[in-house]
């Protein structure tokens, strides 16, 4: 067992996790969009807006399971080798990202939601839906940091 | 760069008059109309609802709706120049406003036709019923006017649950019946009987038990096959109809113009008679109110004057308790930054404009949390295309394009300093540092800015207080905070430079934080518990108010999100940059790559100009409004011509 497994497992985790959660995420924002969308055709563009919110946790996951196999050397074709002890450190940085990502994907569904609800009675007040789920959003944003700043420093040896 | 003096304005009349005075009014674009309050105000209300709705207006809505319809029918076929509106002048929309002919007869030429589409294709539902049917007895021969009793034996036609066609085998029905299976789905198996009449009614009984059920196909003539075949044909008929009336729409696309600014021109006169209903009118006058800027108002008395020497106008200060719309005044630069505050909330009218001291904090602010050179060129050049193209109307799109145009060079500079063109780093000394790399400085730099950022909020919240008259407000509920975090703040850059740097910095600093801070700390616990009846209380708040300092330090550390979303550009580009370095070995690939270079930067650009663009505007409205902002205004909103197809020059 060498730490090469434990890294691996942390990116493949940042990704699929905090991917789950932006699935659900944009899946739930779908739904009603597509209620308020059977009604009146011209809120598209607004609740598309509304709806990309909660993917940007996937792409956090992503962005931290990338920094891990480049540093890794996944792309480079060599992997580098990694002792357990920061196999198991780098896994364990990229766990903000992963359990943050996926519960403020769906938190900021259920806001985006609430939005669309906001856009279909008052479409000028887009701008303000907006607003409240991407306040949603800074957590994931400082758990990316956080990750980021961890799977970056942990040493690759 | 300041909220505008607004008059309340009297105009008086002849009824006579009325429409060139408010025609006059929405041409000159200053007065925003409001409702008449009478003294006796139960009284007034009573009669406003038993007012009746103009029928000028419900006309004139009714055939803007019309038109409205029209053009959503014939805008598939109609070929725009250009991405902008047409551009028409006043007179022109209403003389072509005027050919009233013109516009009755393409309305009534698209109703006919629309009515002629409904019943053609509600006979095409109808033959579609037909045909489902009677799908399932196609393969029988016989015509179906001759099923059912004859002089020997009767014939039925009819289906079982897919399920019990095989119990039918089993069945002792003997020989005085012939069956044959016609059809069968994926429920149902259709069947169709002779039977001797001698002992029809037995076995009837035992085909039902079985879960038989007849159909009943009488009000048909002929085979099955014949009459589905008949129905396709006039379907076929139909069709061509169809398309012949639905011809005209592609023929009207001529007139489509005519009837956008027909539309146009109804819904200018849809505005005017909207405001003129807040009118007060006697037999022969009438009386309107409004609010106009008060710097127009000479220049609305002269119009009026010039127009009519009957009427009368008057003007006076806003009373203390009357709510004033709010009218900005700001420069070109600052102006389309009025777009991030108007989200959040347009200013108290007797409040204080915040947009020219938060403009270039969002500036530099969206500029930062993309960070990528290219990018900014890329957004610049593509606001300002858009601009160009589309040449929208002074709006919030104009506004928010304009902010995006001006944030791509703030995000050229950052990008440069930071050393990221389209996330590829150039050579060694061409950049300052990559955030990357040094993660520390850079959130130093954020953690900076967040400072200042937040000090300029107090700042201007001792000035506001200040003009208001509460000076002594000021001084101890802002000054104080301002001395305290500062203090802090020179304490923090004294202990952590030498620990994160290794930079020597001067002793005399850390006296002057430490004085400082002590300073502000005895002047807040002096002053905040001063509402408080007894020393104790006022000792006991004053110290607790020093509790608030981890909303201070919660807000510096809200700007890491410059650092995390700049850092998320960077390593999206990064992830595409990698793909297509891959994809680089040879031909084929290379068309690959370079069209997964486009869509890659541009899905990055798309995802993180909106996030860019929100989070900005979330630290001016947290971070930055929490410290001082009076909102809760409305925009003012004169009578004007608006118009949503063409535009006017």
């Amino acid at each position: 067992m060498n730490g090469q497994v434990f890294a691996i497992l942390g990116a493949a985790l940042s990704i699929t996790v905090a991917g789950i959660g932006s699935a659900k995420g944009v899946n739930i924002v779908g739904e009603a969009g597509a209620g308020v969308v059977s009604e009146d055709p011209s809120r598209f563009g607004q609740i598309l807006v509304l709806q990309a919110l909660p993917g940007t946790q996937g792409i956090y996951g992503l962005l931290i399971g990338f920094m891990v196999m480049l540093n890794l050397g996944v792309l480079a074709g060599e992997l580098v080798p990694v002792s357990v002890a920061n196999g198991l450190m780098i896994m364990l940085g990229c766990c903000p990202i992963a359990i943050v990502g996926l519960l403020s994907a769906l938190y900021q569904g259920r806001t985006a939601v609430a939005g669309v609800g906001l856009v279909a009675k008052r479409p000028e007040e887009a701008g303000k839906a907006i607003v409240f789920a991407v306040m949603v959003e800074t957590y994931a944003v400082l758990a990316f940091l956080g990750s980021f700043l961890m799977v970056f420093f942990i040493p690759y040896v | 760069m300041s909220i505008l003096k607004m008059k309340k304005v009297t105009i008086g009349g002849l009824k006579s008059e009325k429409d060139d005075i408010m025609y006059l009014l929405q041409r000159m674009n200053v007065m925003e109309i409001t409702e008449i309050v009478n003294e006796d105000a139960d009284e007034d209300a009573e009669q406003k609802q038993e007012k009746e709705p103009n029928p000028l207006l419900l006309s004139v809505h009714k055939t803007l709706s019309d038109i409205d319809q029209a053009l959503s029918k014939i805008k598939p076929f109609y070929k725009k120049k250009g991405l902008a509106k047409p551009e028409y002048k006043l007179e022109q929309v209403n003389s072509i406003g005027n050919e009233k002919e013109r516009l009755d007869g393409l309305l009534a030429k698209i109703s006919s036709a629309e009515q002629e589409m409904s019943e053609l294709r509600s006979r095409l539902s109808a033959n579609e019923k037909i045909v489902e049917q009677l799908k399932p007895y196609e393969a029988l021969s016989v015509p179906v006017e001759e099923i059912g009793r004859s002089s020997s034996a009767t014939s039925v036609v009819g289906f079982f649950p897919a399920a019990s066609a095989k119990a039918l085998e089993g069945l002792d029905i003997g020989e005085y019946v012939y069956y044959e299976q016609l059809f069968e789905d994926r429920d149902n198996a259709y069947f169709f009987f002779i039977i001797h009449n001698y002992v029809f009614s037995q076995v009837m009984a035992e085909l039902r038990n079985i879960g038989f059920a007849t159909a009943d196909l009488s009000s048909y003539k002929g085979t099955p096959k014949s009459i589905m075949e008949a129905c396709k044909k006039e379907d076929r008929d139909i069709q061509t109809k169809l398309d012949g009336a639905g011809k005209i729409y592609e023929e009207m696309a001529g007139d489509y113009e005519f009837l956008m600014v027909s539309a146009d021109y109804y819904s200018i006169q849809a505005q005017r008679l909207e405001s003129e209903e807040k009118s007060d009118n006697t037999k022969t006058t009438f009386f309107i109110t409004g609010w106009v800027v008060a710097s127009n108002v000479n220049a609305l008395k002269q119009s009026l004057e010039n127009l009519s020497p009957n009427c009368f106008i008057e003007d006076r200060d806003p009373a203390d308790d009357e709510f004033i719309p709010t009218a900005l005044k700001n420069n070109k630069i600052v102006q389309p930054y009025e777009a991030v505050t108007d989200l959040y909330s347009p200013p108290d009218a007797r409040g204080f404009d915040p947009n020219s001291v938060m403009a270039p904090f969002f500036f530099i602010l969206i500029g930062m949390m993309i960070t990528d050179a290219a990018y900014g060129i890329v957004l610049t050049v593509a606001s300002l295309l858009a601009l160009k193209l589309m040449k929208p109307e002074d709006g919030m799109m104009t506004r928010i394009l304009k902010v995006v145009a001006m944030g791509g060079i703030s995000t050229l500079f950052w990008g440069a300093l930071f050393g990221s063109w389209f996330a590829y780093t150039p050579r060694e000394g061409l950049y300052w540092f990559s955030p990357m790399n040094e993660p520390l400085l850079a959130l130093v730099i954020c953690y900076g800015l967040g400072v200042v950022h937040l000090f300029a909020g107090h700042f201007v919240a001792m000035y506001v207080a200040i003009k208001d008259g509460d000076v002594a407000g000021a001084f101890m509920d802002t000054f104080t905070w301002i001395v305290w975090y500062a203090g802090l703040t020179v304490m923090l850059v004294y202990g952590a430079g030498p620990m994160l740097f290794g930079i020597t910095v001067p002793a005399v600093l850390w006296q002057i934080g430490k004085w400082m801070s002590i300073a502000g700390a005895v002047s807040l616990i002096l002053t905040q518990g001063r509402a408080k009846k007894n020393i104790i209380g006022k000792f006991i708040s004053g110290v607790l108010s020093l509790y608030d300092t981890s909303g201070y330090l919660s807000d510096v550390l809200s700007y890491s999100r410059l650092y995390a979303l700049g850092l998320s550009t960077g390593v999206v580009g990064m992830v595409f940059n990698t793909i297509v370095g891959m994809l680089m070995g040879n031909p084929i690939g290379m068309v690959f790559g370079a069209i997964l270079f486009v869509f890659g930067h541009t899905f990055n650009i798309a995802i993180n100009v909106l996030g860019a663009y929100v989070h900005t505007s979330r630290l001016q409205y947290i971070e930055f409004y929490g410290k001082f902002y009076q909102d809760g205004g409305e925009r003012f909103n004169p009578l004007s011509l608006k118009t949503k197809h063409i535009k006017l020059t």
